[in-house]
């Protein structure tokens, strides 16, 4: 009876996708911004589960395990889309003088305005989550590769950093681009300003 | 008169203070991590005087509500011939 209680969990490949696809796919598609990029990356992790299945010691469950792989999957995919060519997309300035007296001060026509509360608080509509995927996929892919491993995946300022192969300091001058651009991309698609 | 003192206060903070450039950035690092003393007590000196900022900053924490709002959303769900696709795919291994 007690070796039946303590039995070690067992994977099931041909149930995979019925049991876990859409919970895997739901975690995966709120993060990379692309439906075609999330269903690889589902079926990426599940091919890898396969061959990685004589690792799996059946300590956590098969679902742990799934999720695991997939989180790993999901960081590899920021991690080379780092690397892909920038100069597809149109580069960036900050919104900053850079020179004159007003050196490092807010270019007045760029500069932020308020967003009225009322349209604050609708924001957890579908149509505004839209708005905000889309302006996520406009950040360059490096930026928005130090961006999502930082913010969305939580994961440290040593890992990111290690992840990606840049220093700490870089890594706060690409978050704090990705957030002026984030900033100025959700006010002027939302906010009308 | 007191309002020229606030313009010549203001000109002068923003010369021996931060840019809105580096305040900016500082607004960045403190939705990660805890600022050191110094760059705390820098930021709160730029964002009493500049608006600009203080709105920066309101609007960056918001950003970070959104984005975890984003994440948690629930629902979406493989199209049937995915899954097929997907499921023959592991079957073929």
């Amino acid at each position: 009876m007690f070796s039946e209680l303590f039995k070690p969990h067992q994977l099931d490949p041909t149930h995979w996708v019925d049991k876990y696809g859409d919970y895997l796919f739901n975690y995966t598609i709120a993060r990379v911004y692309g439906q075609e990029v999330a269903e690889d990356i589902v079926q990426e992790t599940f091919l890898a589960a396969l061959k990685a299945k004589e690792n799996f010691k059946g300590e956590s469950s098969e679902k742990t395990w799934l999720f695991s792989i997939l989180k790993r999957k999901i960081v590899d995919h920021y991690r080379k889309k780092s690397r892909d060519k920038e100069s597809l997309v149109e580069s960036f300035e900050k919104p900053f003088n850079k020179e004159g007296v007003h050196e490092g001060g807010w270019m007045m026509h760029r500069a932020p305005a308020e967003w009225p509360l009322e349209k604050m608080e609708s924001d957890d509509g579908e149509l505004f989550m839209e708005v905000l995927r889309i302006c996520l996929a406009l950040l360059p892919p490096k930026i928005a590769a130090s961006f999502s491993l930082k913010t969305i995946e939580e994961l440290s300022t040593n890992e990111v950093c290690k992840e990606l192969g840049i220093t700490t300091s870089n890594l706060w001058v690409m978050l704090h681009r990705a957030r002026l651009q984030l900033r100025e991309c959700i006010d002027d698609k939302w906010y009308n300003n | 008169m007191i309002k020229q003192i606030q313009k010549m206060m203001n000109k002068a903070m923003h010369m021996v203070m931060l840019s809105c450039d580096t305040a900016t950035l500082l607004i960045t690092k403190s939705a990660y991590e805890k600022l050191s003393f110094r760059e705390s007590m820098q930021l709160k000196m730029h964002l009493m005087g500049c608006k600009l900022c203080r709105l920066f900053n309101i609007q960056s924490e918001h950003l970070t509500h959104q984005i975890n709002e984003l994440t948690k959303q629930q629902g979406k769900t493989l199209s049937d011939s995915k899954k097929k696709e997907i499921q023959e795919a592991i079957n073929q291994q």
